[in-house]
């Protein structure tokens, strides 16, 4: 088991060192072409729940009945240099609190951009993917309306980078930008689920199509790639399993392929946002297919509205997400012996599936320019077992279960 | 209704009259492009595109971020306040899609990185135009 480490002060001071050596450059060579901006967020957030924790992403430990200032906290730094007018290069730093915290997982990209043409962009290095309309800005929180992002739709997909390569093509098209844009590439991201899982996603390809004015965004995506997770359970039930139907439960043999290893999953997306001066909507529809045993995948789909009212923007959110198929069952053995295994292999099962909605409702401030203010409430339904998206240390609830989550948030550019 | 309440307030307050405020898009004198559209202006403050309508590269200039001329411009432009913009920004700069204008203190450094800059664009208030720059267009 990993051991659940908060931000490392040395992370920060490493953050600190590169603004400020970033800043001696500038000052020394006035170089206008060597860029330092930032993001950061300032986030408290209140679970309701002593066994099911509030979290945006399944990388994350949950919040539980507890006040909570690191979870959805976080600070960033970006560094451009624009060499030439076809060749820039960028990294960007995030600290946050993580399983782990290692350069590796704090460096959010790290690229080179070349401009082949005035409407091709092609990036090597860790680039950002953006498989849903806000992933390879999720941790921007000022760039967001809410305190945090729907649960139910990107909680199952932490990934906004990739190490590889990506291609953009973009034209102004009537009174907005047509863009298209492929990634290939290779992630990980760590599952956090009592242990914490590797989740190795290679091959990952990607395309997305988006046009966007200035009142419309409308976008569709699809992505693949070949998962491996990396677990200390998986493995050794599905050999248990293995022996088991050879030695008195036959019924077993319908389970021996648990082990996620190279499984191909397929994303599939399609988003639309509408922002004039008084309303501000948006509502995305996912689908991911996943070719494994274990779970065949979910269905997830969001709504917000706001109205925007001078400084202050109210909104209200519904979210939900749910496992393509029902929930997986183990069955009964025939030998009283092989009911621990069965209960084992239940108890996996169940880590998989996803039942849940949330209804929000908050508002954004914006105090200054480049300072917002929001507060949020979340009522979140969880059904039997369906809590694959949240903390669960105790494994899966199998009673139905109402969550409140209540967050705020001060988040600030610079 | 709001927007045009903020409008008239911006008036008030930044003119002291209620003349009808213009801004002006301003090049270098040996620019060759003749004037932009709206929707020109909007594709390059919008980062849509990085290069003038004949291919050549440009450099937009923005105005300080709280400056009165920066709210109203991009009011004119894209119906949107400086805190939207400021986001939208955000959302382009933090996920390495474009980089914003870059900022200037006030319209006379405008003018000024403009004059020694051939590609550079940038937009003052008609009444701090000057004969160093060229118009390319008129935003209201």
């Amino acid at each position: 088991m990993t051991q659940y480490q908060k931000i490392s002060p040395k992370l920060i001071l490493f953050c600190i060192a590169i603004l400020l050596s970033a800043d001696l450059l500038a000052l020394e060579t006035n170089a206008s072409n060597f860029k330092i901006n930032g993001f950061g967020t300032v986030g408290l957030t209140k679970g309701s729940d002593k066994d099911l924790g509030f979290r945006e992403m399944v990388s994350q430990r949950g919040v539980f009945d507890e006040y909570n200032l690191s979870q959805n906290s976080d600070l960033g730094i970006q560094a451009n240099y624009y060499a030439t007018d076809k060749l820039d290069f960028g990294i960007q730093l995030l600290a946050k609190q993580r399983n782990e915290n290692s350069l590796d997982k704090t460096i959010q990209w790290a690229y080179l951009n070349y401009k082949i043409s005035p409407h091709i962009d092609f990036k090597l290095g860790r680039v950002g993917v953006d498989t849903f309309m806000l992933s390879d800005y999720r941790h921007v929180g000022f760039a967001h309306l809410w305190t945090h992002l729907p649960t139910e739709f990107y909680g199952a997909h932490p990934v906004n980078a990739v190490d590889g390569v990506d291609l953009v093509f973009k034209q102004s098209i009537f009174d907005g930008l047509f863009r298209a844009k492929l990634w290939l590439g290779q992630a990980n991201y760590d599952f956090y689920s009592k242990d914490v899982s590797e989740v190795e996603l290679n091959q990952l390809f990607g395309a997305t199509v988006t046009w966007e004015s200035n009142t419309w965004n409308f976008r569709i995506t699809y992505s693949q790639a070949k998962a491996n997770i990396k677990n200390n359970t998986i493995e050794p039930l599905e050999q248990a399993l293995q022996q088991a139907s050879l030695a008195g439960w036959p019924d077993a043999a319908g389970f021996t392929d648990l082990t996620i290893d190279d499984k191909k999953i397929h994303y599939y997306a399609a988003g639309v946002s509408y922002d004039d001066p008084d309303w501000i909507i948006q509502s995305e529809i996912s689908t991911i297919n996943a070719d494994s045993q274990l779970t065949s995948g979910t269905v997830s789909s969001y709504l917000s509205i706001g109205r925007k009212l001078g400084t202050v923007t109210p909104y209200i959110v519904g979210a939900w997400t749910k496992s393509r198929d029902g929930r997986l069952m183990m069955p009964e053995p025939a030998i009283g012996a092989y009911i621990p295994l069965q209960q084992i292999s239940q108890y996996v099962f169940d880590q998989f599936y996803t039942a849940q909605h949330t209804f929000s409702i908050g508002a954004r401030w914006d105090v200054q320019p480049k300072v917002a203010l929001k507060a949020q409430w979340d009522k979140t339904w969880v059904d039997e077992y369906g809590s694959f998206a949240l903390d669960k240390p105790h494994g899966a609830i199998a009673e139905k279960r109402q969550l409140d989550t209540f967050s705020v948030t001060v988040d600030f550019v610079f | 209704m709001k927007r045009l309440l903020t409008l008239f307030t911006l008036f008030v307050s930044c003119f002291g009259q209620l003349s009808m405020a213009e801004i002006v898009v301003v090049a270098n004198k040996d620019n060759q492009i003749e004037m932009l559209t709206k929707k020109q202006v909007i594709d390059i403050y919008m980062g849509r595109t990085s290069t003038f309508p004949n291919g050549e590269v440009v450099l937009p200039i923005d105005q300080e971020t709280d400056s009165a001329v920066r709210k109203l411009f991009y009011l004119y432009l894209v119906d949107k306040t400086v805190s939207e913009i400021n986001a939208y920004w955000a959302r382009l700069l933090f996920s390495g899609r474009a980089t914003p204008p870059r900022p200037a203190e006030n319209s006379s450094s405008v003018i000024n990185i403009i004059k020694k800059n051939k590609s550079a664009i940038g937009y003052v208030n008609l009444e701090d135009l000057s004969d160093d720059v060229r118009v390319l267009s008129h935003v209201d």
